[in-house]
């Protein structure tokens, strides 16, 4: 069955239409990698399809109207981490990850064994287990990543969305993140994500969407998405495919001098 | 191995079993103390006694309605500071911040303006209650509006400055001296001369507030990783926030109309609570509300100690122990962290 699939997708914040008729389908387990410039819609259409924003069009999520889904049930299956990591009280580590348990458990329902099992499978996966009594805040951003990030395996998602997660992260952390989204790919969870870095989008994706100005421009393989042409449009920069012996990747080298004019 | 949530968490469930055994003992010593002073068995005896002799009169007439109401005010001032705080994600949330209590307050002041507090027992709080009714409806109507919990804040701030501005009116326009000496007393807040009668208006509406605030607690834990990640784990803010408004707005308005205006309960006492229940907002809410019993239940036999002749008011004395005591927690938190 198709997991996810927008049908002239549209949303706006405030009175600015940010989202105009994206339409996309996700029938297999991927790893999906969302681009395209600042103010493109990236962070939108996460939170849309996270259900954080209202959307206008047709979004089906396991062939339901997404709008219809109820609110706890979609929390069981769509997990959701913004750009910003920010846990607001000095909370513990292992509390944080228990977070994700929340669509599991009744009003003012107790943590089951359940439910603690399953954040400490998350916070082992995540290698954060030494961590579990520490205070969130008082962690780098790399392990501050990796808390939230178990707390999002905790929610046992079928549909992974994250913003940025290799935000402010050090090569090594990069990678190890890419990693993870990678196997859960492998465990049969779609993973969509939103990235700047082309490389590492070149490198790890199965596919990428590229948005710009709301709209998608270009949706498919990395090595069809990332074209000298495309990115000159929609980027303003000039780009190299480079090949190693062990990957091959986009590079930025310049800006554009002939920026090619865009409709508005 | 088996660690705390936090390295300063205390046992969630024996800590809470603790707290709880204090507010017994501190309800019982409020039974207790004061200008009668009675030992604990002739309390007991008269507690439940029949007679009219006089310690049965003091313990049932002027005691025991007064150690209820100083638990139940100083439980939903707690755990309204509590909730706000959690729900705005601020330590500095308190349930004064809404204007509920200032508008209380008003309706309080002009039923001792009018005259009318004087005509029957209940036009005073009645007048408290409406007016505090009155703000909430003010409330919910921007809420309806918008989504921004900031406006309803700012709402609650210039709901606050109006209030305080009428109340003012009503001092400066009495031409009775002895009213604008009352005016001026009750805004103090206060529990001495409460009978039974106070209890039955106000504790049904301290109640319903509560089962209000309490229901906010899963939703305020989800809140620590911010609105939209909340939202995403399947939270109704929506619901959340009228649930804590609503629910502040009946229980506090209630406790203030009872009570007179008692400040720094709902800030302090969740403040001080919140490290030793690992930080979680759901936690914190029980906690509070034992912690703002005992806290006001504490300061009102104080308040019978230390100046047993002088009627000393109640709002006084939270904010003459709990300022100072806000103080030095604010100084060695500030030690620790360098």
């Amino acid at each position: 069955m198709t997991l996810l699939s927008c049908t002239s997708l549209t949303a706006s914040l405030g009175r600015k239409q940010v989202l105009d008729a994206v339409s996309f389908a996700v029938d297999r387990p991927q790893l999906i990698g969302l681009i395209g410039p600042n103010g493109a819609g990236k962070s939108t259409l996460l939170k849309t399809l996270a259900g954080v924003l209202d959307h206008g069009g047709d979004v089906q999520f396991r062939g339901q109207d997404h709008r219809a889904i109820p609110a706890p049930e979609k929390a069981r299956s769509i997990a959701y981490m913004p750009q910003e990591r920010v846990v607001h009280w000095d909370l513990a580590c292992r509390d944080v990850v228990l977070l994700g348990r929340l669509p599991y458990r009744g009003w003012a329902g107790r943590a089951s064994t359940e439910d603690r099992q399953a954040t400490d499978d998350a916070m082992g996966k995540m290698d954060v287990l030494e961590f579990a009594n520490r205070p969130f805040n008082q962690l780098s951003g790399g392990e501050q990543a990796r808390v939230l990030l178990a707390r999002l395996l905790a929610q046992s998602p079928a549909l992974v969305l994250a913003d940025e997660p290799t935000n402010g992260l050090d090569p090594a952390h990069q990678i190890g993140l890419m990693k993870t989204f990678r196997s859960l790919v492998d465990e049969g969870k779609t993973v969509i994500l939103s990235l700047h870095d082309l490389t590492l989008a070149a490198a790890w994706c199965d596919r990428l969407l590229l948005l710009d100005h709301g709209r998608m421009t270009a949706d498919g393989p990395p090595e069809t998405v990332l074209q000298a042409e495309t990115l000159r449009q929609v980027y303003g920069v000039e780009t190299e495919w480079v090949t190693t012996s062990r990957t091959a990747a986009v590079i930025a080298v310049d800006i554009s001098s002939s920026r090619t004019p865009r409709e508005t | 191995m088996k660690h705390d949530t936090s390295p300063s968490a205390l046992p969630y469930g024996p800590f809470l079993g603790g707290l709880g055994v204090l507010a017994v003992l501190v309800f019982g010593a409020s039974l207790l103390i004061g200008p009668v002073s009675i030992s604990p068995l002739e309390g007991w005896q008269a507690l439940g006694g029949d007679d009219t002799n006089l310690l049965t009169l003091v313990l049932q007439e002027i005691r025991f309605p007064r150690a209820i109401l100083g638990a139940a005010v100083g439980a939903i001032l707690g755990l309204s500071g509590a909730v706000l705080q959690g729900l705005l994600r601020n330590p500095l949330a308190d349930p004064g911040l809404l204007g509920i209590s200032a508008s209380a307050s008003l309706g309080a002041v002009i039923a001792l303006y009018s005259g009318l507090a004087a005509l029957h027992i209940f036009a005073l709080p009645v007048a408290a209650l409406t007016t505090a009714t009155l703000a909430v409806s003010l409330i919910i109507l921007l809420v309806g509006r918008s989504f921004d919990i900031l406006t309803i804040i700012l709402a609650g701030v210039a709901l606050t400055s109006l209030a305080g501005a009428l109340t003012s009116l009503a001092l400066n326009l009495s031409s009775d001296p002895f009213a604008a000496l009352e005016i001026v007393f009750w805004m103090m807040g206060s529990l001495t001369d409460r009978s039974m009668d106070h209890v039955f208006l106000s504790l049904p509406f301290i109640m319903a507030g509560g089962v209000l605030l309490f229901a906010t607690a899963r939703a305020l834990d989800a809140l620590s990783l911010g609105h939209d990640v909340a939202t995403s784990l399947g939270i109704n803010l929506k619901r959340t926030r009228t649930l804590a408004i609503f629910g502040t707005a009946i229980g506090v308005g209630a406790a203030t109309a009872v009570s007179g205006a008692i400040g720094f309960v709902g800030l302090v006492v969740p403040h001080v609570l919140r490290p030793l229940v690992g930080n979680r907002p759901s936690h914190l809410l029980p906690a509070s509300a034992l912690g703002g019993a005992i806290f006001l239940m504490t300061t009102d036999i104080l308040v019978r100690v230390i100046l047993p002749g002088k009627d000393l008011k109640l709002g006084v004395m939270t904010a003459m122990v709990g300022a100072p005591f806000f103080l030095w927690l604010l100084y060695s938190l500030k030690r620790r962290a360098v």
